[in-house]
């Protein structure tokens, strides 16, 4: 596997409200933990959110996820676990209140990639050239480019493009969307904040991932690219190349 | 000593070699008329009366046993003051001069010798002679590959007086168990020790151990680990491998139970890596299609010399084959021309039939099935494959993390394909592990040393936390492997996370009585803050630290702040008042909120009340005053709620 992970505070935030985890398990079929964050809640609730839902999750599979045939159980009781974690902090501590994040996680082993979303972060999958969005955004924008009502381009600039339908925290109970892909070797999964999203299109990403020899540095190469455009918001990219030969040295 | 007839009946012919302790001659039964092999004692033996009795008993002993892998002694005796012993002779060679050859020898056959050891251990063993002396010089390798043990028991008629100044005990340290070095008791489980050094050194070509003397010999045998064979000949198999190991334990117990035990096990080895020979054999016949009367003739040499070669190289079977399709065209020459006519016939015909016979060799080259060479060593593929008639082609290396380095991955055509004599079976061979490269992980965080490891291939394994006084905390101080080193995929990298600084604790000392500025100046030295000073009323002298907090003898951390109080003089009776506060209640949120009582009196302003209440709670408090009038300021959050003037009441 080879991987890069970019996480940047933008051009105009003052803090990094974004977190992220690549780490491989040592329990169960020891698969890799990728997930991405995005909190929200001002003064420090954001950051405290984000991390917590994506430490906790990869907490509970550490602890729990020994058994590891059934992914997608474990993947969802993980991010269940951690939606009450950040429910719990939120009401019990002075100045959380209302706290929430996104989160994007995936659980990758062999030819399985097991998915769980909340929020507007997405994961795309790119095989042989072509990107697959893997996600939909619990945004109310998003519903309506769903609907057919709005555009890509058009969706990245609507104002209330950051009004979610739907976050990590903010309910003691949550439905979180969980899926299963088949990957194989070759296949790249990228995860990533709307600080990317909203900036750069889906195409300009897939473009970029096609004209790139090194994954290693594609992480930072998109957040640059979102950065010159403005950097209105964090970025955080994940880019991990699905393979069994590690550093380069596969044959 | 040659022409001597010893006993009225052995009569010597020749020397044919000779050990510490006796020679030995080829010898000739003149009464049983049959060639033997004579063991004469060395004169300086032949003294030792208590040598000398036990020496016949072990040989006589030894003459009770009967076994197709053990000498046959025939007769124990002595002629005046030449003892000696009478067996069979042994057309052949000791173990000790094939392994002399070089090379080790190849694991077929190495292991085909124990085998017929263990047989012959495991007969002796059955009739309570323990050999006590099992070493490649007393083991006959005759000429038809039969396995001959000699020696039985005769090591125990050596005391360790006798050893000394025979010299064979150089010789034989480096088969001796560790029980025997120790000079503790021996058995069956000696000779199986000994037995797994003899394998040992055939598979390797080297011994176990190495030493100048007996005695470091003697220690390794005690103490040391032994390298395992595979490390010193990759060819070695894994079962192989670890039956010599079992062998070589130093503990009895964890040894092989019998030499029964070891045979069997043996016995397992030889039948897996003989496997795909002898699966050779068995297809022999294929089905009904005629074979030319030639070929089927052939068959049963080659069913021997199948077995001949497992036992020595392939090269001697093969002559008798190539005398073989010599011996034909000398058979056709022999055509005598009577007539020219007949012979130009007999020409054209010899032609034509030599020529119908080569197409029929070309479009009958005789087929086989592939045999399944993957899991195998590269090296011993190459073997089987050769004995097939087949060769061999190593046409590509894979990393692969299931299959270790050298051993075949795949073969084309597949296992079981007919195909011709001769063609080459593709490999594909295992590069072992892929390799990763171990990144820098030092100063960077948990988190992304996680990143790292997983671009790399790797992954993060065990993290200590410790203190360290430069590293910041949550950085790495040190990982398990040093950067650049190349690993396995999937290797675990450990890593020592730094806490920061160690946060040192220091005891409160007792500050009361003192000067408050002196106080507050030590503080810094004492790694401790200065916190909040407040004056108050006290029957101390004036400046002088009245309370504080934390309190004297207190463990606190480093840089904690310390909060003094000293005195302002003495008191004077303060004036007092009851007063009562409702909090005010907030029409639009129902949250709680901060009360803050400010008096201000004579002793200056001081904030006499703090606390969080929900509106309509209701505060009361004595307030205590100096002079004449107070202020008392009450505030609510931010907001100053009431301001009251205090008088004393009459």
């Amino acid at each position: 596997m080879l991987a890069s992970v970019a996480s940047d505070v933008g051009r105009v935030r003052e803090a990094n409200e974004d977190y992220y985890c690549l780490c491989q398990l040592m329990t169960g079929c020891r698969p890799v933990l990728m997930a991405v964050a995005d909190g929200m809640g001002g003064f420090e609730a954001g950051e405290v959110a984000s991390r917590l839902a994506v430490e906790e999750t990869r907490r509970w599979l550490e602890v729990h996820a020994g058994g590891g045939e059934d992914l997608q159980c474990a993947l969802a009781t993980a991010c269940a676990a951690a939606n009450e974690r950040v429910y719990r902090v939120a009401l019990d501590t002075f100045g959380y209140s209302g706290m929430g994040t996104t989160l994007t996680a995936a659980l990758w082993a062999a030819d399985r990639l097991v998915l769980a979303h909340v929020g507007d972060s997405r994961a795309y999958l790119v095989r042989k050239g072509r990107l697959q969005r893997l996600t939909a955004d619990h945004s109310v924008v998003g519903a309506m480019v769903q609907n057919g009502e709005l555009g890509e381009r058009e969706a990245m600039r609507h104002p209330q493009r950051n009004l979610l339908t739907k976050a990590l925290g903010t309910e003691p109970r949550l439905n979180i969307d969980i899926a299963e892909h088949a990957v194989c070797d070759g296949d790249i999964i990228v995860m990533c904040t709307d600080g990317l999203t909203n900036l750069v299109a889906s195409e300009e990403i897939l473009e970029a991932i096609n004209g790139c020899r090194d994954l290693a540095g594609l992480g930072d190469q998109l957040v640059e690219m979102a950065n010159a455009r403005g950097g209105n918001d964090n970025i955080t990219v994940l880019v991990a190349g699905i393979g069994r030969a590690g550093g380069g040295d596969g044959v | 000593m040659i022409g001597q007839k010893l006993g009225g009946r052995y009569e010597l012919v020749a020397k044919i070699g000779g050990g510490g302790m006796a020679l030995v001659y080829r010898a000739h039964d003149n009464v049983l008329n049959r060639p033997v092999a004579v063991k004469v004692l060395r004169p300086q033996f032949a003294t030792d009366e208590d040598f000398l009795r036990r020496f016949r008993r072990e040989a006589q002993a030894a003459a009770s046993l009967s076994h197709q892998n053990i000498v046959s002694i025939y007769d124990v005796g002595n002629d005046g003051d030449t003892h000696y012993i009478v067996m069979e002779l042994i057309d052949g060679r000791t173990l000790k001069e094939r392994i002399q050859e070089g090379k080790p020898l190849p694991v077929v056959e190495a292991l085909d010798i124990a085998y017929q050891i263990c047989e012959a251990l495991e007969h002796a063993h059955q009739n309570r002679i323990i050999h006590r002396d099992i070493k490649p010089h007393n083991i006959m390798l005759t000429r038809n590959s039969k396995v001959k043990v000699t020696d039985f028991g005769i090591a125990r008629a050596m005391t360790s007086a006798t050893l000394t100044h025979t010299g064979t005990i150089i010789g034989s340290v480096h088969y001796f168990s560790p029980e025997q070095a120790r000079g503790g008791l021996t058995g069956a489980k000696s000779d199986l020790y000994s037995l797994g050094v003899v394998l040992y050194e055939m598979l390797t070509g080297t011994l176990p151990f190495q030493g100048e003397s007996a005695v470091t010999i003697a220690l390794k045998h005690m103490h040391e680990r032994v390298v395992p064979p595979r490390s010193l000949n990759l060819t070695i198999p894994l079962d192989v491998d670890r039956l010599v190991m079992r062998a070589l334990e130093k503990n009895q117990l964890e040894r092989y139970a019998s030499a029964g035990d070891m045979m069997a096990d043996i016995g397992r080895c030889l039948a897996k890596v003989r496997a795909p020979a002898g699966a050779q054999i068995a297809p022999d016949p294929p089905g009904p299609s005629p074979l030319p009367p030639r070929r089927v003739e052939k068959s049963p040499p080659r069913a021997t010399e199948a077995r001949a070669r497992t036992r020595s190289e392939p090269a001697p079977a093969r002559p008798t084959e190539d005398e073989d399709e010599e011996e034909l065209p000398v058979a056709r020459r022999k055509t005598r021309p009577w007539v020219a006519v007949l012979l130009v016939l007999l020409v054209l015909s010899a032609l034509g039939a030599a020529g119908a016979y080569l197409v029929w060799d070309w479009l009958n080259v005789p087929t086989l099935e592939v045999p399944d060479v993957t899991g195998m060593v590269y090296l011993q593929a190459q073997h089987v494959l050769r004995d097939r008639g087949l060769t061999a082609e190593q046409v590509a290396n894979r990393y692969d993390d299931q299959v270790p380095a050298n051993y075949v991955i795949e073969q084309i055509p597949e296992p079981g394909t007919l195909v011709r004599k001769g063609r080459s079976v593709k490999l594909v061979v295992s590069l072992g592990l892929p390799l990763a490269v171990v990144p820098d992980l030092r100063g960077v965080n948990e988190r992304d040393a996680n990143v790292r490891l997983i671009s790399s291939g790797l992954a993060l394994g065990n993290i200590t936390y410790e203190y360290h006084p430069e590293i910041p905390e949550g950085a790495i101080i040190s990982q398990s492997l040093p950067s650049g080193t190349r690993v396995g995929t999937g290797t675990l990298v450990d890593v020592r996370v730094s806490l920061g600084p160690e946060a040192r604790v220091v005891v409160v000392p007792d500050f009361r009585g003192q000067q408050v500025n002196e106080v507050l100046q030590r503080l810094a030295g004492l790694h401790l803050q200065e916190g909040e000073v407040h004056q108050e009323y006290s029957d101390q002298p004036l400046g002088v630290v009245t309370r504080q907090l934390p309190e004297p003898g207190d463990e606190v951390l480093e840089g904690t702040e310390v909060e003094l109080w000293y005195s302002k003089g003495p008191v004077t009776p303060p004036n007092q008042k009851t007063i009562r506060f409702l909090v005010p209640t907030d029409r639009d949120n129902d949250t709680a909120v901060v009360v803050e009582w400010i008096l201000y009196d004579t002793a200056g302003a001081s904030v006499i009340y703090k606390g969080v209440h929900m509106g309509g709670q209701e505060v009361t408090r004595t307030v205590r005053w100096y002079g004449a009038q107070a202020l008392l300021q009450i505030k609510v959050g931010d907001r100053v709620w009431s301001e009251q003037i205090l008088t004393p009441t009459p």
